[in-house]
């Protein structure tokens, strides 16, 4: 009777005890609760989850294909409104804008755990890479998904303009808030300069990003805010790092093949890959625009390694990626391009012209090419938007060009023509500020861009 | 095993003298128990005849009664059992240990087991069943679930596609959930048992109680939500004689009937072969890839075409191949009967302070097609009490069982993956025959003879592609039940389960599948003759072990108080779990049984195939897993009774678990019920002499259900390296939720008691509400914030409700008896809110899966409306938008209203009726079971399927040929080129929907006590003989195309006979 009273106060608090602690034991090992440094590692290096699922619809929308009356007719009602700038309402899952928020959702899951792990001498190169690539990539998610969903950047109206949903958690219990585009390139351009100052200056792979990568988006930032100084410096940044150019004249393709270059070739710097979140679009129903295509010389090699004639046109074939997708990475192409454009916009003639024709003598038939000569910046610009035009097309780019463009006064028109109808889109227009989803809107209150 | 039996014996025998016997006079004390059960019986009545003296058992059974005379009779009644005397004198030695025996004619007092307590039946205020031995002996079998059949209201067996979240095919009362855990929780002995349930041996078992409603089994908590199947073994009483129980028995079952598929004909089947070839179907493989295997007709064909085979040769041997029958080869010449051999062998017995159970099994089962079965079971329990207050309960259970592969079955031999009708696997002297893999014209010829024999004998290749499956389990049980003072008991008990699983399948040297992979990556070197084996000569061997290991640890404090009217009984603990289940497997090539070594081959790189050339990877290797449940849990349980006539109960249970979010398990969130109970008929206005027994029962609470599948917490799966960069790549699996945590069944019961004189007719009926709330379903999320648009949450709902009614009647009394039995149960589950991410034509399906339409029956069966065959075509039609169409993109995108809802695929009423004759030493027992209102869809003709998989239809016969055909017919015109979407219309239409409704006669049971006439020696106290014959087939059913609608498109089970015999010493 006496002992009785410890063994039942030892019984009861052998199940009182730690009890919180005896639950935290995770319940199937092979599903790991992501806590080193490997296992961000291996998130972050997930490619179909950080870099494939590039948005598609600037490309969609841009003036770079058309498509058959008989594609579109058997297009989905979503396709068939992109198409024709009459996207209004659409809840299709997925969207180009729920894939720009599954790097932004990994981004955040890394910079949530990575305060855990202590930074050591030993692991510190790869603790800053962990956190360089997640601000990297979270940062290109709101560039990429500036240039479809919000208006073209102006210095008058940015500050009352929509950015992006910035989310820098992945609790889904805080709702969504619709950043100004002003705060949006803010947070973007400070995240990727920080991720310069963390990332190596090569990469282990063009699927990580490196600091010659956060130049170059730097540079895109920069220029597609029309800040044309700013733009230099970084382009010239990352051509400090990197700056080779394939030769195209060694380039072999048979004839009939649907791609001509390989997978992660010299010229990429950062490797990522347009996803046609609606269908239609593909590289293989997609026909080049014919005045974009006879616009090419006979001695540009472009002509013959980026177009595949067909029986109804000519399908596009120079993308990087190297297999169907289009490529909406960085190139070393593209630095060039960037870095002559600021020079000619800064008044640099020369140095423009200069940073061209080391691009363009790689392009064109080898003893065929003379050196483009432009004796003032307006005609050096003039040059080498056309350059721009003809080499970075299918890239991811155009949208944005056209948005921008039309803000420096270039007046592009776009028209599409569908079973007879002709659709237009004027420069400047609210339409190229792309809808968002509408059960977002609707569900969840997030604001939708004012047309 | 006999060092082991003779040291228990001893051990057994120690115990004996150590705790046998002690000393007293004058007064008499003792303990009075249940012969059936080893119970304690309270308010037993003693007197002494001479002396004068009364008394009554206490709760614990015990007495204590003055003998004044030197010798006198002492006499024990009680209500519910057969009346005994004895004679006593002073100086005798006591405590006396008296065995009652029940009087079955009188309410046996049936005592509930919940697992956590045992309580008459009488104090129960929820929704018990109490199966007992006698009932369990009714059917036979090697496994304890099957015997369950028709035994229990609301307990349902039946058919649907089995799952990780539904391992049993058994329900009680319905569904409670929509995504979580379907099975009910299986407790043996008190505890949950994680293994195989095939492990337990029926003949060890004494009693099966089901817990169905909340205040039965709430709990249990948040793993009571399906309700609970609580397994009760035999075990051995104190002061009980040596008794020893042998049951013996053999099982006979018969072929399985492939006559009952619904199979082309051979005819048939060639000529659609031959339409085929002349379309020009098999082409692609004949000229492109002529190193594939094709159909022996469809050889003779292209033999014919090219000239290599008269046509008159050709008619010859296609008529003989029309000739041929895969099923009368099955059915005559492969399958055997299947044998089922039990033996199972128990002991027991008990001194004043000790008692022991001892038992051993073997069951050995060869099977239709010749693979063997083996159990063997050997237990141990021992209880004694080392000092009076304290008693120590300790049990072992060892089982081991062993399985190896027999022969192929019928459904899966097949040529160029087609299941044919019209192949021999046997010659006219049963020798194996070969069928072809590859073109057996190219495999005979490929080497230069360089390379192993190439061809596959299903009739010889089971032999050496061996499948051979190892469990063995052990279950450990250690108690203590101390009395602190009287009536209050502390118990503290501990449990310790381990299930070991070994697979090995072995594909030696002279196995297909073994010479083929070396064949395959075999490379001759042509000119010198060499040949280099990339994979090594040998077998192959893979390997799947897994262990699970679980174990429990409870504390109780029991209180039971009685005074004047008022009694208490309470019960308060907690207790802590873990499940652990760790599994591996792997590959091993060149494997040498006989000398046991293993060669080395490459998984990291490709080879050239031998047949193609394309490069391929040799396969196999190593993985491992580990899983690891834990549960931390408080509960409490009370039941008040006042004048044996108001019953008050109640109980809640907390649990903490690793599945459940942080923000639940730090919650206080207990699942409760509450029941009353009222014996109407104890009242004193109660007046009814025809209905002596009456009661009243209301419950009302919850238990939960948790999903072991899903937790709370970011979970990430590493992927391994990446064709696409070389690196090592990862994704989330889950999404972080805190707030995740268990679904909830909450469930209202009434129920009324009632029982004539003598039982005469006597009974239950109840009535009870269900609502699954918090159960887990997909809910839209913000997709800025995750990268999934929907997350599984607490968000759906469902609703059920039933009736259970058991009628039994004694029909005839005296010299011959006849009782039945009715259990009649009614169930309708319902989902009452679901958020529908996909368009509702995902649920037009078999209805073997839960389509949760919000307000529709869980298993439902939804259908493309019918609208006949063409007469001109006899292409089927159907309803798009309000009109007649034969668009079948439109149609299998049918929009809501378009679409028929035939009803619930799960029987709506169900049960069992039971019939016993008795007279002199025999025993005639049946029954039928019954399932009604509901509806099951045929495995229907698809032309698709004929076409692409070669599987035949019998329904081709009947298909529409010729106007006029659709008035008798809906099955579709052949069409070639097939259109796939034609198919899928008619295979979910309206036509291929029938009732399911059916009479089957489960059993029939003939018993014979062989003493009841003859005295052999009085050492025999039962002899019983026996026969059964179970799964006898359908008495009625609704369907007029003779479908088993619990077996559907597959062979009902067939028939079975039992002969066996029951010895009790």
């Amino acid at each position: 009777m006496k002992y009785i009273y410890p063994v039942l106060a030892m019984a009861l608090s052998l199940f009182l005890f730690s009890c919180k602690k005896y639950l935290d034991k995770k319940p199937d090992q092979e599903l790991v609760i992501p806590s080193t440094l490997f296992d961000l590692q291996a998130l972050l290096d997930n490619h179909s989850n950080m870099i494939t699922k590039g948005v598609s619809w600037g490309e969609a929308s841009a003036d770079n294909y058309y498509i058959s009356d008989v594609v579109y007719q058997t297009s989905i009602t979503e396709s068939q409104e992109l198409y024709t700038w009459q996207l209004k309402k659409y809840n299709r899952y997925p969207n180009d804008w729920a894939n720009l928020y599954i790097p932004v959702y990994y981004s955040n899951l890394v910079l949530e755990i990575l305060p855990d792990i202590s930074k050591t001498v030993i692991n510190a190169e790869a603790w800053d890479n962990v956190k360089g690539t997640s601000l990297f990539h979270r940062s290109r998610s709101y560039l990429h998904g500036s240039f479809l969903f919000a208006n073209a950047w102006d210095n008058a109206t940015a500050a009352t303009d929509y950015g992006m949903v910035l989310r820098n958690t992945t609790d889904f219990n805080l709702p969504s808030v619709r950043a100004s585009l002003p705060e949006t390139y803010n947070q973007l351009i400070a995240d990727f300069k920080e991720a310069a100052t963390l990332l190596p200056d090569n990469p282990v792979h063009v699927i990580r990003p490196s600091k010659a990568a956060a130049y170059g988006y730097l540079a895109r930032a920069y220029l597609s805010m029309r800040k044309y100084d700013s733009c230099f410096k970084y382009a010239n940044l990352a051509l400090q790092i990197k700056n080779s150019l394939m030769d195209y004249n060694k380039i072999q393709v048979s004839a009939s093949s649907t791609r001509t270059f390989t997978r992660f070739n010299e010229e990429v710097v950062f490797q990522s890959q347009i996803t046609f979140s609606l269908p239609s679009f593909s590289t293989s129903r997609a026909r080049v625009d014919s005045i974009l295509y006879l616009s090419y010389d006979a001695n540009d090699l472009r002509k013959k390694l980026f177009f595949l004639p067909q029986s109804d046109g000519y399908r596009f074939r120079g993308t990087y990626d190297g297999f169907n997708d289009f490529f909406n990475g960085l190139a070393t192409d593209e630095l060039y391009l960037m870095r002559a454009e600021s020079r000619a916009r800064t008044g640099d003639a020369n140095g423009a012209m200069d940073d061209l024709n080391t691009l363009m003598v790689k392009r064109w038939k080898a003893g065929t090419f003379i050196p483009f000569v432009a004796n003032t910046p307006a005609k050096a610009l003039k040059i080498i938007l056309e350059e721009r035009r003809k080499e970075l097309l299918f890239r991811g780019l155009r949208w944005m060009d056209i948005k921008r463009l039309n803000k420096e006064g270039a007046d592009i028109q776009l028209t599409r023509k569908v079973q007879g109808n002709i659709f237009t889109l004027a420069p400047n227009d609210k339409r190229y500020a792309l809808p968002l989803p509408d059960d977002l809107v609707t569900t969840f209150g997030i604001p939708q861009n004012p047309y | 095993m006999q060092k082991f039996l003779a040291l228990l014996l001893i051990y057994l025998g120690c115990l004996s003298a150590l705790y046998g016997q002690s000393v007293n006079a004058y007064t008499i004390t003792g303990t009075i128990r249940s012969e059936a059960d080893g119970l304690p019986v309270s308010l037993a009545s003693l007197s002494l005849t001479l002396s004068g003296t009364h008394t009554r058992t206490d709760d614990e059974g015990r007495f204590s009664i003055s003998l004044l005379v030197s010798s006198d009779t002492l006499k024990v009644s009680h209500a519910a059992f057969m009346p005994f005397n004895m004679v006593v004198k002073p100086g005798m030695s006591t405590p006396l240990w008296i065995n009652l025996v029940p009087d079955i004619r009188q309410l046996a007092e049936v005592v509930i087991n919940t697992g956590y307590e045992k309580f008459a039946k009488e104090r129960a205020t929820g929704s018990f069943e109490h199966i007992n031995n006698q009932q369990l002996n009714e059917q036979t079998g090697t496994t304890i679930i099957e015997r369950l059949k028709g035994m229990s209201t609301g307990l349902l067996f039946d058919n649907k596609t089995l799952s990780s979240q539904r391992k049993l095919n058994i329900s009680i009362r319905g569904l409670s959930t929509i995504n979580g855990p379907q099975d009910p929780l299986i407790v043996l002995d008190n505890f949950p048992f994680e293994g195989n349930l095939d492990q337990i041996n029926p003949n060890d078992i004494e009693s099966v109680t089901i817990l169905k409603d909340a205040a039965a089994a709430s709990i249990w908590g948040t793993r009571a939500g399906n309700g609970v199947i609580v397994i009760t073994s035999k075990q051995g009483r104190y002061n009980q004689a040596l008794k020893v129980e042998l049951n013996s028995n053999f099982i006979v079952q018969q072929k399985p009937d492939l006559y009952y598929l619904p199979l082309m004909t051979s005819s048939d089947y060639i000529d659609v072969e031959q339409f085929m070839f002349r379309q020009g179907f098999y082409d692609n493989t004949l000229y492109n890839s002529p190193h594939n295997a094709v159909s022996p007709a469809v050889d003779i064909f292209h033999q014919t075409r090219l000239g290599n085979l008269s046509a008159i040769d050709s008619a010859k041997l296609i008529g003989n191949l029309k000739q041929t029958d895969l099923r009368s080869e099955y059915m005559n010449e492969i399958y055997k009967q299947a044998i089922y051999r039990q033996y199972a062998l128990n002991m027991s017995g008990g001194a004043g302070k000790m008692n022991w159970y001892l038992s051993g099994n073997l069951d050995r089962n060869t099977s239709n097609l010749a693979a063997n079965y083996e159990r063997l079971n050997v237990q141990l329990k021992n209880q004694f009490k080392p000092v009076d207050r304290l008693e120590l309960t300790i049990r072992a259970l060892y089982t081991q069982t062993k399985s190896s592969n027999g022969k192929p079955d019928f459904y899966d031999i097949n040529v160029a993956n087609r299941s044919l009708p019209y192949i021999n696997l046997l010659d006219d002297e049963g020798r194996p025959l070969s069928i072809a893999r590859y073109n057996e014209r190219y495999t005979d010829t490929a080497g230069n003879g360089y390379l192993l024999d190439w061809k596959y004998y299903p009739m010889d290749d089971y032999r050496h592609h061996t499948s051979k499956n190892l469990q063995t389990g052990l279950l450990m049980d250690l108690g203590m039940q101390y009395r602190v003072i009287n009536g209050v008991h502390l118990n503290l008990s501990y449990q310790y389960q381990d299930q070991m699983n070994e697979t090995g399948i072995l594909q030696n040297t002279d196995s297909y599948g073994a010479r083929n992979m070396i064949n395959l990556f075999s490379q001759i070197n042509r000119s010198t003759g060499v040949v280099n084996y990339i994979v090594p000569k040998g077998g192959i061997l893979n390997t799947f072990n897994s262990r699970m290991q679980g174990q429990n640890l409870r504390g109780i404090i029991q209180v039971e108080k009685k005074l004047n009217r008022h009694a208490i009984t309470a019960i308060g603990g907690s207790e802590v779990r873990e499940t652990k289940i760790n599994s591996n497997n792997h590959t091993v090539h060149g494997y040498q049984q006989d000398i046991l070594t293993n060669g080395v081959v490459d998984l990291v790189n490709p080879y050239p195939t031998y047949i193609t050339g394309s490069l391929s990877h040799i396969g196999g290797g190593s993985s491992f897993s580990a899983h690891n449940n834990r549960f931390v849990s408080f509960f409490g349980n009370a039941s008040y009774t006042y004048q044996n006539r108001y019953v008050l109960s109640g109980s809640f249970r907390n649990d903490g678990s690793n599945l459940f979010g942080v923000s639940t398990n730090n919650k206080w969130n207990p699942l409760w019920s509450t029941g009353l109970a009222w014996v109407i008929s104890q009242e004193s206005f109660y007046n009814i002499d025809k209905l002596p027994h009456l009661k009243l029962r209301l419950s009302y609470g919850y238990s939960g259900n948790a999903d072991p599948s899903i937790s709370a917490l970011t979970v990430m799966n590493h992927q391994g390296i990446t064709s696409y960069s070389r690196l090592q790549q990862a994704n989330v699996e889950q999404i972080s939720n805190p707030s995740l945590k268990w679904e909830k069944v909450g469930m209202f019961n009434v129920g009324v008691e009632f029982a004539t004189p003598e039982q005469v007719i006597s009974g239950s009926l109840e009535w009870y509400k269900k609502n699954g709330i918090d159960l887990l379903g997909p809910s839209p999320v913000d997709y800025t914030t995750v990268i999934r648009n929907t997350l599984i949450r607490n968000v759906a709902s469902m609703k059920g409700h039933g009736i259970d009614l058991v009628f039994k009647t004694r029909n005839l009394r005296g010299k011959f008896e006849w009782n039945t039995s009715l259990l009649l149960s009614t169930n309708t589950s319902k989902t009452k809110d679901y958020y529908i991410n996909d368009p509702l034509q995902g649920f037009v399906t078999l209805g073997n899966y839960i389509s949760p339409i919000p307000g529709k029956p869980l298993y439902s069966l939804i259908s493309y409306r019918w609208a006949g065959l063409d007469p001109a075509t006899g292409s089927p039609r159907g309803i798009y938008d309000g009109a007649l169409s034969a668009d079948y993109r439109l149609l299998n995108a049918a929009l809501a209203d378009d679409l028929v809802y035939i009803g619930s695929s799960t029987p709506v009423i169900f049960g069992s009726l039971q019939n016993h004759f008795s007279y002199k030493g025999f025993t005639l027992s049946a029954m039928v079971i019954f399932k009604l209102k509901y509806y099951q869809r045929k495995s229907p003709l698809s032309y698709n399927s004929l076409i692409n998989s070669g599987n035949g239809h019998a329904d081709y016969a009947k298909r529409w040929q010729k106007p006029g055909d659709e008035f008798v017919t809906n099955v579709p015109s052949f069409i070639y080129p097939n259109d796939s979407r034609r198919d899928l219309f008619y295979f979910y239409s309206e036509a291929t929907v029938y009732r399911g409704d059916h009479l089957r006669l489960q059993y029939i049971n003939l018993s014979y006590d062989l003493l009841s006439s003859i005295k052999i020696n009085p050492l025999f106290k039962s002899i019983q003989l026996y026969i059964n014959a179970a799964d006898l087939g359908l008495l009625w059913r609704a369907n007029k195309e003779g479908l088993d609608p619990d077996f559907g498109a597959n062979v009902p089970t067939p028939s079975r006979y039992t002969f066996g015999c029951r010895i009790q010493l």
